[in-house]
């Protein structure tokens, strides 16, 4: 890194730090604080999306393009649903109750215990994902730049805590629409320049058509299969649950769309998420596959982690190394002349060998290839087994740091902490209210001050900072990082999303069904995940199945055991929002 | 019910159903240019 990128990182992210404490100065209520409550429609849009496009999607989702193509759009399928559900039956309740968190809702629907449940649900769930969402870059980060790992998990930890302590609900917001900027601005800089660093012949249409060659380019897939982890039916039933658990009931996002300040803000806030979010995910998938193109013109490392290639180099599998090293230069000589050739038949001009010839050509060497990598990982394994031989991740950032001009890979760098850090706050700013909220006011001190509520929610915004640094410095890498945050989403999103379920739709069920019913069905998701992701030889359910299977059998349950008992301490919905 | 009247005015109203119907149209519109992609560069 030049000393213009260091200028461009280090004073984009001090003018969002500073920007957001500047901007919440002064005294706040606890109705400003926690909720926030005057954010225009824009606002309210931009803080939902930067919430949930953390680092890890601009780390990982390039990556996935360009191991497995454009496939996983179709998650995000089920995202203009859900919002919709969201719009016409959530949000006219929360607006209408004024609740500060969605579980506040699950106490005036049915009762404390099931408030409790949901809420800890969700602090254990977004607790491990807060510390998830700093780990994933930092890890990426540090291995790329050989900075030290639990400094960077500090640093991103400390940058979020000190406007999101001081600003509250308020200073994630604004910081997130500056954030938004950067990051956007970011990825359509980098995909122009990957674009213009083509080869001439090499016409976007051309691009794709390689990419397609390479397999890259099949977006839907209409086949049903439970082994298929993305496809069209996964996307409308699997993620549509997921996306509905996560933008209904989870708080940090609920808090995002509380903000606004009135239901038509929240309402289009959503709606410009469910207008935006398919595109966006496509763009982002295209860098990935542009990337890919980029490199069957460009050198690429046998694995794009440098700490694998460094752990096996000093390791006794050294020479073995080398030599897949060499093989790898020589494969990748051989395919960038044929590649080249490719590119000059598909833009018209006259070749030597039939354009049919050279895609096999192309075909048989890119599986040479790739069983080069399969080998060298198998060494990198031998040589050390904690480290990650999977490299998709690394990918993106190998790009720009080795590809882009001066001064962008600082403005990149930017772009893949703002978005950790628009993240981390929302999880912060949600963790801190609900446990204000809906444990230290509801069960230590029921007649807390404002004031008193603002300084309690400042601490648990430290207290959970505190935790999710130290949570990062001990996870560990998973097959890939956006993976591993739905996994764990997806195994206590389906209860949850049930308990609301019952909430908004079923009436006649109350508060002592719901809860039993929640509680066996949270243990038997979380028993079918461990099974199917840790036990070899079982396979249960992939995990965005997950969320449905966790919400039917919490609906099905409460509905039955409901016609099991008799009376209850339930207030019904019509009630609850009169 | 009375819990009808006091809602914001509009909060049912056909605007939004013909918004929300508008996101689902151009979300639809996206899974068909997708489609598309796929057929032309996707089978090759």
């Amino acid at each position: 890194m030049e000393a213009i990128d260091w200028v461009i990182l280090c004073a984009t992210l001090a003018f969002i730090v500073l920007y957001g404490v500047y901007k919440t100065r002064g005294k706040q209520t606890a109705a400003e604080y926690i909720k926030g409550g005057d954010a225009r429609w824009w606002t309210v849009g931009l803080s939902v999306m930067a919430t949930q496009a953390s680092a890890i999607t601009f780390l990982s989702t390039p990556g996935q393009a360009y191991t497995d193509g454009m496939e996983f759009v179709q998650f995000y399928f089920g995202l203009p649903i859900a919002v919709i559900i969201i719009c016409v039956t959530f949000i006219p309740i929360y607006h209408k109750l004024k609740v500060y968190t969605a579980y506040e809702f699950l106490e005036k629907r049915f009762d404390l215990k099931t408030r409790s449940l949901a809420s800890i649900l969700f602090l254990i769930q977004r607790g491990l994902a807060a510390g998830i969402t700093i780990y994933a870059p930092a890890i990426i980060l540090s291995a790329v730049l050989d900075w030290e790992l639990k400094y960077l998990n500090i640093i991103i930890g400390v940058l979020v805590v000190i406007y999101t302590v001081s600003g509250g609900t308020k200073a994630v917001n604004v910081t997130q629409k500056q954030q938004m900027v950067v990051i956007m601005g970011g990825m359509i800089a980098a995909f122009v320049l990957i674009v213009t660093q083509l080869p001439d012949n090499v016409t976007m249409d051309n691009a794709l058509t390689m990419a397609g060659d390479a397999d890259k380019m099949k977006i839907l897939d209409f086949k049903f299969s439970l082994d298929d982890r993305y496809n069209v039916w996964s996307a409308l039933f699997g993620a549509s649950f997921l996306m509905l658990s996560y933008f209904g009931t989870d708080q940090s996002q609920v808090q995002r769309y509380l903000s606004g300040k009135s239901v038509k803000a929240m309402r289009i806030g959503l709606l410009f998420n469910g207008l935006l979010k398919v595109p966006m995910q496509f763009f982002i998938l295209l860098v990935g596959v542009m990337v890919f193109v980029f490199y069957q013109f460009n050198a690429t490392p046998l694995n794009f982690n440098p700490a694998a290639q460094k752990a096996v180099m000093e390791s006794p599998y050294a020479a073995d190394y080398e030599a897949l090293q060499n093989r790898h230069a020589s494969i990748l000589t051989e395919k960038q002349g044929v590649q080249k050739e490719y590119a000059a038949s598909l833009s018209g001009e006259a070749v030597l060998t039939n354009p049919m010839v050279l895609s096999e050509q192309l075909e048989t060497l890119r599986a040479a290839e790739e069983d080069n990598r399969q080998q060298a990982r198998i060494l990198i394994e031998k040589a050390d087994d904690s480290i990650e031989t999977n490299d998709k991740d690394f990918v993106f950032i190998h790009f720009i740091l080795n590809h882009l001009p001066k001064g962008l890979i600082g403005l990149l760098l930017a772009v893949i902490l703002s978005a950790a850090m628009s993240s981390t706050a929302s999880e912060l700013n949600a963790l801190s209210s609900t446990t204000t909220i809906d444990i230290y006011k509801r069960f230590t001190n029921k007649n807390s001050t404002d004031d008193n509520d603002v300084r309690m929610s400042k601490w648990f915004t430290l207290l959970w900072g505190a935790l999710a640094i130290a949570f990062a410095s001990f996870v560990s890498l998973f097959d890939n990082l956006i993976q591993l945050v739905n996994f764990i989403g997806s195994v206590f999103y389906g209860t949850i999303l049930g308990i609301f379920l019952v909430a908004f739709y079923i009436k006649k069920v109350k508060g002592q069904a719901v809860f039993i019913a929640a509680v066996i069905s949270q243990i038997i998701v979380a028993t079918c995940a461990i099974l199917h992701e840790f036990v070899d030889g079982i396979e249960i359910l992939p995990f965005l199945w997950l969320n449905p299977l966790g919400a039917f059998l919490t609906v099905g349950m409460a509905v039955w055991f409901q016609s099991m008992f008799n009376g209850g301490n339930a207030v019904l919905v019509e009630e609850v929002s009169s | 019910m009375d819990s009808k009247k006091q809602e914001p005015k509009g909060l049912y109203s056909k605007k939004w159903n013909t918004a929300y119907a508008m996101i689902i149209i151009a979300n639809l519109l996206f899974a068909i240019i997708f489609y598309v992609i796929s057929g032309r560069y996707g089978g090759n």
